[in-house]
C-alpha cells in the first residue's frame, strides 16, 4: 500500500468521524428537552415540543376533551371530562421523574382513550427502566 | 481497485451503526374498552408488519374473551356469563369453552376446601356492583348497599348449587338467586389463553391487562428480563418495585383499582364474603407466578386474608411469590421475591 493511499483513507476516516460528531451535537443542540405525543385510540394524534410553558388541548368529536399542561421539562394533565379523573392524580412527568414513575414517561386516561407520552431526545433511558 | 476497497472498509470502520442493523425491533399498541381496561402489548418483532400481525390477533382473541366473560352485555348467539346468570336457574345452559373450564377451575379451588375467592358470589358482588356504579356516575347521593339486602344476597352464594355437566359443557344454578361473578379470575385466564397464542407468534412479548401483566420469553434486545413496575398504593403516580421476570406473570389486586366514595370514605370492589364489606386486612399484594389465571385467584384471596394467613398460603403455594403493602405503608415481601425485585439488587440482566 503506497503512502499516498493511507494518507487517503486515514483523511476519509477523520472527515467521517467529524461528520457523525458534528452531525450529533448539532441534533442535540437544536432539540428540545424531549417530545410529547399524544396518542388518542391508540393512534398518535400530535407531537409537541417542551419548549416553553403551555396548554394543550387534546378535543374529540364525541366532546371528551383532556387539557394537558407542557413545561419546559415535562408534563401533566390539567383537566379532563374524564369521570375518574385519574388522570389528573396521576401528577407530572419529567425528565427528572420518569423514572421513578409507576408509569414512566406516561399520563393515561383511560376513559377517553388519551396517553400522553414523553419522549427524551437527549439521553438513553436505563436498560432497568420497567417496561410497563 | 484496491484502493476502492480499502477506502470501503476504513468507511464501515468509521460507521459503526451501519454494519450492526438491528434484527429486532421493539414495537407497542395499546387498546382500549377490552375487559374495561387498559391492553397494553409489547412485543419484540424484525418489522412492524409482524407486530400488527400478532397484535390484531391478540386483541380480537381478547375481545372474543371480554365478551364470553362478559357479566353486564348480552350479545346475538353467545351464551356468556350474562346469559348464564339470566338462565342457568331455569335450564342448563350450553356454554363457550373458556367459560366452562374457567367455572370448572373455580369449582376444584372451591371443591378443595381452599379458602378463597369464589366466584359464587355473584349475588352480593352484582349489590355492590350496582351501587358503586350509581355512586360514581352521582357522588354526591353516593350510598351503600344496605346490610339487610346484603346478608340476603349471601344466602345465595353457595358454589355446590352450580352443577357442571362434563360431557355436555352445561351449566345449571340449582338456586335460582345464585349468580356468577368471575371478575377476579377471568382477565386472568384470558392473560394466560392469549399467552399461549402469542408465544407461537410472537414468543418475546410483554402483555398487560390492567393489574394483569403476562410476560413471554425476555425482550431480543440483550437483556434478560422484563421490567414490571409495581404502584405505590399510596401514590397513584409511584412506583413501589419494579420486578424483573421472563416467562412469568405479575397480578396485583388493590384498594385502589376500582372504588366508589361514600361519606368521604373510599369503598373498593373487594368483597370479604365474612362481614360482605371491602374487605381491610392490607393495601394491596402483588403475586408473581407461572400462571395468570392463578395470579388473579391467589391475588384476590390473599387480599381476603390478615398478611400473616396469607404469607402462610403463598409459602404453601409451588413457584408463587407476594408482596404486601400493608395498611401502615410497611411493605414486605416473601423469600422467592427478593431474585426479582429491584430493592433486593436484580435487574434485567
Ligand atoms: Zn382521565
Amino acid at each position: 500500500m503506497s503512502k499516498k493511499n493511507i494518507f487517503l483513507i486515514l483523511g476519509v476516516v477523520i472527515i467521517a468521524c467529524i461528520l457523525i460528531i458534528v452531525s450529533q451535537t448539532t441534533l442535540l443542540g437544536k432539540a428540545p428537552n424531549g417530545l410529547v405525543r399524544i396518542y388518542i385510540s391508540g393512534q398518535l394524534h400530535s407531537q409537541e415540543e417542551l419548549l416553553m410553558e403551555r396548554d394543550v388541548a387534546i378535543s374529540q368529536p364525541d366532546g371528551k376533551t383532556n387539557i394537558l399542561h407542557l413545561m419546559e421539562n415535562g408534563f401533566y394533565m390539567k383537566e379532563s371530562t374524564c369521570i375518574t379523573q385519574q388522570c389528573i392524580q396521576q401528577g407530572q412527568v419529567t425528565v427528572d421523574n420518569y423514572d421513578k414513575r409507576a408509569l414512566g414517561t406516561r399520563v393515561i386516561c383511560a376513559h377517553n382513550e388519551v396517553q400522553v407520552e414523553l419522549v427524551l431526545t437527549d439521553r438513553t433511558p436505563s436498560p432497568d427502566l420497567p417496561d410497563i | 481497485m484496491k484502493k476502492w476497497i480499502c477506502l470501503l472498509a476504513a468507511l464501515m470502520l468509521a460507521c459503526p451503526a451501519c454494519t450492526t442493523a438491528e434484527e429486532y425491533a421493539k414495537f407497542s399498541r395499546v387498546a382500549y374498552g377490552i375487559f374495561d381496561t387498559e391492553i397494553q402489548l409489547i412485543g419484540y418483532t424484525k418489522d412492524q408488519n409482524e407486530f400488527n400481525q400478532a397484535a390484531d390477533e391478540v386483541m380480537a382473541q381478547l375481545r372474543d374473551y371480554h365478551r364470553i366473560f362478559d357479566a353486564y352485555n348480552s350479545y346475538p348467539n353467545l351464551h356468556n356469563l350474562w346469559y348464564v346468570n339470566a338462565h342457568a336457574a331455569k335450564e342448563p345452559v350450553e356454554i363457550p369453552a373458556p367459560l366452562f373450564d374457567l367455572i370448572v377451575w373455580c369449582k376444584e379451588q372451591w371443591a378443595d376446601g381452599k379458602e378463597g375467592a369464589n366466584i359464587a358470589m355473584g349475588a352480593v358482588l352484582s349489590l355492590w356492583h350496582d351501587f358503586r356504579t350509581a355512586g360514581i356516575e352521582d357522588p354526591l347521593n353516593a350510598q351503600l348497599p344496605p346490610m339487610a339486602a346484603l346478608e340476603e344476597a349471601a344466602q345465595h352464594t353457595d358454589f355446590s348449587k352450580v352443577i357442571l355437566d362434563h360431557e355436555k359443557r352445561t351449566v345449571y344454578f340449582a338456586d335460582p338467586l345464585l349468580k356468577l361473578d368471575i371478575g377476579a379470575v377471568a382477565k386472568g385466564y384470558a392473560a394466560d389463553l392469549a399467552a399461549a397464542s402469542l408465544m407461537e407468534k410472537m414468543p418475546s412479548f410483554l402483555l398487560s391487562l390492567g393489574g394483569n401483566v403476562i410476560a413471554g420469553e425476555p425482550p431480543r434486545d440483550g437483556r434478560l428480563h422484563w421490567g414490571v413496575s409495581v404502584q405505590d398504593p399510596d401514590d397513584f403516580s409511584g412506583m413501589l418495585e419494579v420486578l424483573y421476570v421472563d416467562q412469568l406473570t405479575v397480578v396485583t389486586s388493590g384498594d385502589y383499582w376500582r372504588y366508589y366514595t361514600v361519606d368521604g370514605e373510599r369503598y373498593h370492589h373487594i368483597i370479604d364474603p365474612a362481614t360482605l364489606m371491602p374487605a381491610r386486612h392490607i393495601q394491596a399484594v402483588t403475586v408473581v407466578c407461572e400462571s395468570s389465571l392463578l395470579a388473579d385467584y391467589l391475588s384476590t384471596t390473599l387480599f381476603l386474608m390478615p398478611y400473616e394467613e396469607g404469607r402462610a398460603l403463598i409459602e404453601a403455594t409451588e413457584g408463587a411469590e407476594a408482596i404486601w403493602s400493608l395498611m401502615d405503608g410497611t411493605v414486605l415481601m416473601s423469600d422467592g421475591m427478593a431474585k426479582y425485585a429491584r430493592s433486593m439488587g436484580a435487574t434485567s440482566r
